[in-house]
């Protein structure tokens, strides 16, 4: 007898309402879908099941009694109920269960504010503790590895971090040691959590147990606002959350993509971060380090502009893949003006990589800078090929769009000291933009729109956090406005502007809506709405700026 | 036609000014601060500061001070819940942390972990609204000391700093982490309070009951 053909969906209703899902959803998304909500904790769609948290029971029309709605796959013709008495009386039970021991530690976590445990206690509980006598007292803050410190008393065992290690990071550096009241989670004695996905148990961790030592007691989360960006760690462009307040990012969270990088990201581009705010150039500096002196945005264009056509003969132009495409464009179409066929490629050096996200090229934006390139009719060369010219006396004066370079800082500064004229524009500073002459203030990817092209060719739009600190602008608008006292046609004034003549040069890209692509932030962070202005006494209106567009 | 007769109108303002100036001039004056019980024929109202001083009524907001703990430390955590409350943004706060106890912490700081670096109001901005007193959840901000916010010639003057702030009896609360436990760490005994333990004398525990009244 031939199988019956497996049905393609089946239909259930949820608190009466009829909703259809392919076979084998669980309960838990089945109701997302109906458009009603059942908490949970432990349950994470990109982990396997525990169902040990018990806060997803649900009432179900085939089941005598409440099953755990994360661990039960849709039926035909099921009922769901979500908001029935029974139902809530178990939530209420449950959480009155996993805050028996809870510290009221809120003042002091770092969790506060986007905590589960304080949502779900004020959606479905609000009952002050029946508890006498004393709390089971744990280890309140254990140094787990070089990223994460644990606090075993807000531990609610919901085990996310120990399967998180065990499955994704594939690395088991988490346990759960002890019994009952004495249960807690744990690393291994003399085996510290240094995996480099640590961090995302942070992420995963509903309450305040785990937390980031790095980030920790730096902000309140009700402070930050969270904007959709790219890690610019390596080439994989993991997609994140920069969590920003007042023009300083203070930290990264990955934010979901299926095709990139699901729910996660490494400790490495997570840490990437602090470059943002580290030492950056916030004024424009005619003459070198020793000699310099401040310029304003029309002084600094002018005296480029001037020393460039001088020095255009024997040009060698260094573009930098951590730029994005707008920059590389406006940067590209500007050594073409000056009569270049090449062009140099400088950027991060490679790195280690693993079989997991991260990537031996630790530059945003290669695959980009090769598409532009190419379209213009450059020839790409390495940057050992612009030292040996510049050793060699071929190549006497440079321009670079962002200055990072593959050797040390200090040695590419010993060698690019023996040129006549250095133009650079540079988010950073380091010994090597110490030797330029005409020295640029850059915007990073957090100050302004733009887009990086991935190793696998993926265009990915980021979007401007808060304006660039100083008087730094992104290289684009440097190059453009050198371009336009040139007198060229390349004029852009946004870089929407940009992209749509990079959309017409370059083939891979034409596809692309730039406008379309732009990230919005999908989740509200934590149940608390952001505040219309700041908290700790900095000018109000400022936190929650945005470029009008 | 009376209105423009003006003169006796304005003999009896002048009869009034001049009956005001005697009595104040001749007549004894009390000095009771509450301005309604004074008796006397001295009709002056005007409190002489600072000879005289008026007592602030019943509930009157003082200036802001942070509570200092037994070992003159602040009780404040660096929560920001008075930053986040205050309507007139005059709060600034920068937390940092505690070393841990292997790290060469005393026992106290070792409970702690979290403590302001820097506490300042900026009394100029304060709206003396109480908000920040509401919502402190350590009961580490007070407006309690029946004082306001002396002068000072330079705006700088008025951003009180813990040095200033930190002033005042300390206060203890029976919910005091450091009263249950010595450090950090996880404690011998695992899961059980002093009080809970058979080998200690037994604590008295106020512990309410439920039961139906009659």
């Amino acid at each position: 007898m031939a199988d019956a053909p497996k049905p393609t969906s089946v239909k259930l209703t949820v608190d009466g309402k009829p909703v259809e899902v392919k076979p084998g959803t669980n309960l838990i998304e089945a109701a997302k879908q109906a458009g009603a909500q059942i908490p949970y904790y432990c349950y994470h769609p990109r982990l396997t099941i525990a169902a040990n948290c018990r806060m997803c029971l649900v009432e179900v029309s085939n089941a005598p009694k409440l099953v755990p709605g994360c661990q039960t796959p849709v039926a035909e013709n099921l009922a769901v109920q979500t908001r029935s008495a029974r139902v809530k009386d178990a939530q209420r039970a449950v959480l009155e269960f996993l805050l028996l021991n809870h510290p009221v530690d809120c003042s002091i976590c770092d969790q506060a504010g986007e905590c589960k445990l304080e949502d779900y206690y004020m959606m479905y509980d609000f009952k002050p503790s029946r508890l006498e006598g004393g709390k089971v007292l744990k280890n309140k803050r254990k140094v787990l590895g070089p990223l994460v410190v644990i606090d075993q008393e807000r531990c609610i065992l919901c085990t996310r971090c120990v399967r998180f290690m065990e499955e994704v990071a594939q690395d088991r550096q988490l346990g759960v040691f002890g019994r009952g009241s004495h249960e807690v989670v744990d690393i291994f004695p003399n085996k510290p959590l240094d995996s480099n996905y640590a961090g995302n148990t942070v992420d995963i961790c509903p309450v305040g147990a785990l937390l980031s030592r790095d980030f920790r007691f730096k902000a309140r989360s009700w402070f930050l606002s969270a904007t959709p960006s790219v890690c610019t760690g390596c080439s994989r462009g993991c997609n994140t959350y920069a969590d920003w307040f007042n023009g300083v990012t203070y930290r990264y969270r990955p934010r979901e993509n299926e095709a990139v990088n699901k729910s996660w990201m490494c400790d490495q581009g997570r840490l990437s971060y602090k470059s943002l705010n580290a030492d950056r150039v916030e004024d424009a500096r005619l003459g070198k380090k020793a000699e310099g002196k401040t310029a304003v945005f029309e002084q600094a264009v002018a005296s480029a502009a001037e020393k460039l056509k001088v020095g255009a003969a024997n040009l060698g132009f260094l573009a930098s893949p951590v730029a994005s495409v707008e920059d590389l464009l406006a940067g590209f179409a500007l050594a073409k003006q000056l009569g270049l066929k090449t062009v140099f490629v400088g950027g991060r050096a490679d790195g280690a990589s693993d079989k997991i996200l991260m990537q031996a090229d630790k530059n945003p934006n290669r695959t980009g800078l090769t598409q532009i390139a190419k379209a213009n009719g450059f020839e790409v060369k390495p940057f050992s090929a612009l030292v040996d010219d510049i050793n060699g006396g071929k190549v006497r004066s440079v321009y670079a769009v962002g200055g990072e370079v593959p050797v040390g800082a200090r040695d590419a500064g010993v060698v690019f000291s023996k040129l006549e004229l250095f133009v650079a524009s540079a988010t950073n500073h380091s010994e090597l933009t110490d030797e330029a002459h005409v020295l640029l203030p850059a915007a990073t990817h957090v100050e302004d729109h733009g887009t990086f092209v991935n190793f696998e060719g993926r265009a990915q739009r980021f979007v401007k956090c808060y304006p660039a600190p100083g008087n730094a602008k992104p290289h684009w608008q440097w190059a453009s406005a050198i371009s336009r006292t040139l007198g060229g046609e390349a004029a852009f004034k946004t870089a929407a502007e940009v992209f749509a003549a990079l959309s017409t040069i370059v083939p891979e890209l034409k596809d692309f809506d730039w406008q379309k692509a732009q990230p919005r932030a999908t989740a509200r962070k934590g149940s608390l709405h952001p505040l219309s202005a700041g908290g700790d006494g900095r000018p109000a209106g400022y936190r929650e700026w945005m470029e009008a567009r | 036609m009376r209105e423009k007769l003006y003169l006796p109108e304005l003999i009896k303002g002048l009869a009034v000014t001049t009956r005001h100036f005697l009595a104040n001039l001749f007549r004894g004056r009390d000095t009771n601060p509450e301005i309604l019980d004074r008796k006397g024929g001295n009709l002056m109202s005007t409190v002489s500061y600072p000879e005289e001083k008026k007592p602030y009524a019943v509930g009157y907001r003082g200036l802001h001070r942070l509570v200092p703990r037994e070992d003159g430390r602040p009780r404040c955590v660096a929560c920001y819940m008075c930053a986040t409350a205050c309507p007139a943004q005059c709060i600034y706060i920068e937390a940092g942390e505690y070393p841990t106890a292997p790290d060469g912490a005393d026992a106290a700081s070792a409970v702690i972990e979290k403590y302001p670096v820097k506490f300042i109001i900026d009394e100029l901005r304060c709206v003396v609204c109480g908000l920040c007193v509401e919502a402190c959840p350590k009961d580490a901000i007070r407006m309690d000391t029946g004082t306001h916010a002396p002068p000072a010639y330079e705006r700088p003057g008025f951003l009180w700093g813990i040095d200033r702030l930190l002033t005042g009896p300390a206060v203890a609360h029976p919910s005091d982490p450091w009263l249950k436990r010595p450090d950090s760490a996880q404690p011998a005994h695992g899961h059980k309070e002093a009080h809970m333990r058979i080998a200690h004398a037994p604590t008295p525990v106020e512990i309410t009951r439920f039961d139906k009244k009659d």
